[in-house]
């Protein structure tokens, strides 16, 4: 087999600069360490580069194993977007409050690894090899900060449901690799389409895949590990696990379903469409009854993971285009608000909703981008998640799912009401000191720029939606 | 042009926000604003082509591809004096907020960002920008109603907060439903090729739309957020809220409602004219129990609001201009009730009417104006509101006789109470408790002489504006006549 | 030969026996040696499979191979918590772990 090595560049850049962070950590003295956060951005930014050189292929590796498509560099760009943000956002936290950075950099390094080549797996073993360097990660990351016992109990947590989701997964993929012979991504495809009647150990096998992603992404009735882990970890690594965790799982699950189980959609979308219901209702109305903010953003997320199930449901370009599009511009706007929390949090160490209570006096720059973030949840106009939610709901609709899609826009509501608590905290309460709260340089162009990005997803879509067309496009659909 | 005037306001509270060094430079730069936008909004309206029935000043691109959605803004007869109309006012707003002491930065960034808002209604000819623009103003309105406001005013807020909330969801819904059966936001095609609908019948879509409108307009019985949020809001809020965001129900029911379902509109016109008819005399009644003077205006308001409508529902060429005139005058007239009751809070720390009395030989200035406003609303010749008003009972009376002179009777009450407050609060005897409070000051006294302008300009030659809203109308009747016949 | 039907029993039994352990036991401990189960009755699934049905393609064993390799260093990671949690607490029971509610 020929294989062009060529392809795996970014992938090989990243592994490189994981390893070169932990190495470097080894030589620096204690006085050096916030070098670490550049070294590992610039990691970061070399390997933004070096999907460029691969941008455009369409190549199958090993048969089908490893793709590089559209998809794949959509998502690739997207997510080493998310972490460099995500080296930005940690870094004041990380000096301040967790021992040893080296590793936290380089294992988060091994965690976009993960990522990536997990938007470029067309095969269930390599999908889940990368799944679960990645979940490793995460686990590491969930309970980096052993000293705070809550961290350690959200790691704890975190580490037992994921393996527990994973031997789900894994028996279910190991009855779909029974009953249709094959692992590949289009192998399942064609086996599917050639039986008139698909095999109920396919179906078995397919309901188990289902339970143990639901896992992943917190659909409901397999979320309640969430918010405990939510708000024990470190916070920017809440962050991470709300938006790079739920967006790179949904790439997975989008190319899973239309790739291999696009011919049995009759199926499981009712399934999906059911758990998306479930996901949207309790999400929500749960989350109203808050008093954490993380924990509040963490119900929101799992509502949030409610609307991205819609889009897998719904299966057709439009659906495809629309969920990339809604994790893009959720992705923004719960970065933005965790950006703001997080840098709350290093300035005050304060966590509860109430806390905010006239931060638009104390920090107006900050209370406008979590407010306009906050906003962009809640799916406002102007902001980047009524364009998104728009998208995505109309799609859903033109598949004929309006009664999900009315669930929907019914959950986006109530989720209006709960931003809205804390909206009004920031601007009407009364705040315990007066204090001005002084943002570093780089907080506020974090900030500033997250901000910029939720107002112009929401204002000039065009441009990425085309990106979003040109990766979906790669897709087969079911008729 | 259309997109300098909807975002100028916005850009330039956002630099304001950023640039600003003092309350002083905020407040002259908010004003450098209003005024550009004001005068940018004249020369649309002045250079609007009547004899041309379609938009101008057109600027569309597309938006959203995949759904057909485009930024799409344009003017015509009916919209370009409503542009004016939002321009002037919001010139008067920045200037009676003058004396606005706490958090100065923030009041007037929101104010400006509601003028965007606003003013993007007026002007949006897509289904979905309109929607946008629609809830643009939402935050601020909120924000400024319950950071700056009085009395219960979170409650206020929150209430208008779920009113509009829901009632634009409902909008949405509608919107939606309609570009499911045609397949575009465009509201130009969605008029001249009228989609069957598929999903729902078309009374269904007119309703929901309709419900969305007559929450904002307001129309009894869905009007109780407005004498809340009225009541409380600041004084620039209330003048706007009174003053143009009423007219974007209104205008929604023109542009929309009646402009794509020419049918339903006729079918269910009694429904509408029963509904106009209470509201004018449920606001008329209630006018009489209140001790409070901006909530005394609220209820007028409806009752006003409530002759729109009637000239809406009349579905003639006099009536609905005579509409779409009472849209306009009573913007100017209500804005100016509210800046004097603004004046007077400030002056004399109370809006309790009975409380108030006398002021008259303290605030001469101040009296004027509110004789001037009080007796243009209830329709002395001369003055924009007796324009409007007549047309509304012309075009009505043939076809609603008795509705039409219920709806008089209503006239009657207002002139009542108007004449009324204005003896309880002004006239009488001069309490020794507001000996002290002075007459308006100049900054004050600007925005008044403004308005006063307003109302007697097109009291006098009225075809200034009614000719703009004639032709604006025009393609509107054209399609009731068709759906008619 | 055995029939494919009882390997797949077997494998079925010891999914649904790792399954009640973790739903069941307290013990963190306890409850990853469940979920090993569940990963053995996975393993046993796709060597099964291979052998019954497609020997000549190695998929599924090179699948099991994955897993239990992927499984030894979830493990590993998992108990290095576990014991991180029991120098705090100095407990490993579960339902004592609740500073936040499950």
């Amino acid at each position: 087999m020929n294989v062009d090595f060529a392809l795996f560049i970014p992938e090989f850049v990243m592994a490189g600069m994981a390893l070169v962070v932990l190495t470097v950590d080894l030589f620096l003295p204690q006085d050096r360490k916030h070098w670490l956060p550049y070294i590992a951005l610039v990691g970061i930014l070399g390997t933004m580069g070096s999907v460029f050189t691969i941008a455009g292929k369409s190549e199958e590796l090993y048969g089908g194993l490893f793709l590089v498509d559209n998809f794949a560099v959509f998502f690739k760009v997207f997510l080493l977007a998310v972490g460099a943000f995500m080296v930005l956002a940690s870094a004041e936290y990380v000096k301040k409050n967790l021992t040893r950075p080296g590793e936290f950099y380089g294992i988060l390094l091994f965690s976009i690894l993960a990522m990536m080549t997990m938007t470029a797996a067309g095969e269930l073993l390599t999908a889940y090899i990368s799944l679960e360097l990645f979940s490793f990660s995460l686990y590491i990351l969930a309970s980096y900060a052993i000293h705070r016992p809550k961290s350690v109990e959200a790691g704890l947590k975190y580490i037992l449901v994921g393996a527990f989701s994973s031997a789900i997964l894994l028996y279910g993929l190991s009855l779909i690799y029974g009953s249709l012979g094959t692992t590949t991504f289009s192998g399942i495809a064609d086996a599917l389409a050639g039986n008139d009647d698909i095999p109920v150990a396919f179906l078995a096998g397919l309901v188990l895949v289902v339970v143990g992603f639901g896992f992943k992404i917190t659909a409901v009735p397999f979320h309640m590990w969430a918010p405990d882990v939510y708000e024990g970890a470190p916070t920017p690594v809440t962050a991470y696990l709300a938006v790079a965790s739920k967006a790179v799982s949904f790439a997975l699950l989008l190319r899973l379903f239309a790739m291999a189980f696009g011919p049995a959609m009759d199926e499981w979308r009712p399934i999906i469409a059911g758990l998306a219901a479930a996901t949207i209702v309790l999400g929500n109305l749960v989350a109203m009854a808050q008093h954490n903010i993380k924990r509040m953003l963490a119900y929101s997320s799992i509502g949030q993971a409610g609307y991205l199930l819609m889009g897998i449901a719904a299966l057709s370009p439009l659906a495809s285009n629309g969920l990339l599009f809604h994790i893009v511009g959720y992705s923004a706007a719960n970065f933005a608000a965790f950006a703001c929390i997080i840098a709350y949090e290093n300035l005050t160490g304060k966590e509860e909703i109430s806390d905010y209570a006239g931060l638009s006096r104390r920090q107006p720059f900050m209370a406008l981008v979590l407010s306009g973030a906050l906003f962009s949840l809640a799916g406002l106009p102007v902001f980047a998640g009524f364009a998104t939610k728009f998208y995505l709901f109309a799609a859903v609709g033109n598949e004929g799912l309006l009664w999900l899609v009315i669930v929907a826009v019914a959950g986006s509501l109530v989720s209006l009401y709960y931003y809205l608590m804390v909206i009004k905290q920031i601007y009407l309460g009364e705040p315990e000191e007066d204090e001005p709260l002084r943002l570093s340089v780089s907080t506020v162009g974090l900030l500033g720029a997250l901000g910029a990005a939720v107002v112009i997803f929401g204002v000039y879509p065009g441009p990425l939606i085309n990106l979003i067309e040109k990766a979906t496009a790669v897709l087969p659909m079911p008729v | 042009m259309l997109t300098a005037i909807v975002f100028l306001p916005a850009v330039g509270a956002i630099l304001m926000a950023l640039l600003a060094r003092s309350d002083r430079q905020v407040r002259f730069l908010s004003l450098l604003i209003t005024l550009s936008v004001l005068v940018l909004a004249l020369v649309v309206w002045a250079t609007i082509d009547l004899d041309d029935p379609n938009p101008q000043w057109v600027q569309r691109y597309q938006w959203i591809s995949a759904f057909d959605v485009q930024y799409f803004l344009g003017v015509d007869g009916l919209s370009a004096p409503l542009l004016g109309l939002t321009g002037l006012l919001g010139v008067a707003a920045v200037l009676i907020s003058w004396g606005i002491k706490h958090r100065t930065r923030e009041f007037f960034f929101w104010l400006l960002i509601l003028q965007t808002g606003i003013t993007g209604v007026f002007v949006s000819l897509d289904l979905l920008l309109f929607f946008m623009f629609w809830e643009v103003e939402l935050i601020p309105m909120f924000l400024l109603i319950s950071i700056w406001g009085s009395g219960r005013r979170e409650y206020s807020a929150m209430k208008f907060l779920l009113y509009t909330m829901l009632s634009s969801a409902l909008m949405l819904a509608g919107m939606l439903v309609l570009y499911f059966s045609a397949g575009t936001f465009d509201m130009i095609a969605l008029r001249d090729a009228p989609p069957s609908i598929a999903l729902i019948t078309a009374p269904g879509v007119f309703f929901l739309l309709l419900a969305a409108f007559a929450v904002k307009l307001p129309v009894w019985p869905f009007h109780t957020w407005l004498p809340d949020a009225h009541t409380d809001a600041p004084t620039a809020a209330s003048v706007m809220l009174a003053g143009v965001m009423l007219k974007m129900g209104a205008y929604g029911i023109f542009r929309i409602c009646i402009s794509l379902f020419p049918e339903v509109a006729r079918d269910y016109s009694d429904l509408l004219v029963t509904l106009a008819v209470v509201s004018v005399l449920y606001g008329a009644v209630m006018v009489f129990r209140q001790h409070d003077l901006k909530r005394l205006i609220a209820y007028s308001s409806i009752s006003h609001m409530g002759f729109v409508l009637l000239g809406i529902a009349s579905l003639g060429q006099v009536g609905m201009t005579g509409a779409a005139m009472q849209m306009f005058a009573h913007g100017t007239i209500t804005a100016m009730l509210f800046m004097v009751a603004g004046l007077v809070y400030e002056k004399a720390h109370t809006r309790h009417i009975p409380d108030l009395g006398g002021l008259a030989s303290r605030m001469p200035l101040l009296t004027i104006a509110f004789m001037i406003a009080g007796l243009a609303a209830l329709g002395l010749p001369s003055m924009s509101g007796f324009v409007a008003e007549i047309l509304i009972f012309l075009g009505s009376f043939g076809v609603y006789r008795e509705a039409t002179i219920l709806a008089m009777f209503g006239l009657v009450l207002s002139a009542g109470y108007i004449l009324w407050t204005a003896q309880r609060v002004f006239f009488g005897p001069e309490k020794p408790r507001f000996a002290a409070i002075g007459d308006v000051t100049l900054v004050e006294a600007a925005p008044l002489a403004g308005m006063i302008a307003a109302i007697m300009v097109v009291g006098i030659y009225p075809s200034f504006v009614t000719d703009f809203f004639d032709a604006g109308l025009a393609p509107i009747v054209d399609l009731l006549g068709a759906a008619g016949g | 030969m055995i029939e494919l039907e009882y390997v797949l029993f077997l494998s079925a039994v010891l999914f649904s026996l790792g399954l009640f352990g973790v739903l069941a036991r307290r013990n963190a401990v306890m409850i990853l040696l469940a979920i090993e189960l569940m990963l053995n009755a996975v393993n046993i699934n796709l060597v099964a499979f291979t052998v019954y049905l497609s020997p000549d393609l190695l998929v599924g064993i090179i699948f099991a191979i994955f897993i239990i390799t992927v499984a030894a260093a979830e493990l590993a990671l998992a108990l290095a918590i576990v014991l991180r949690l029991y120098r705090t607490r100095s407990s490993v029971n579960v339902d004592e772990v609740n500073l936040m509610r499950w």
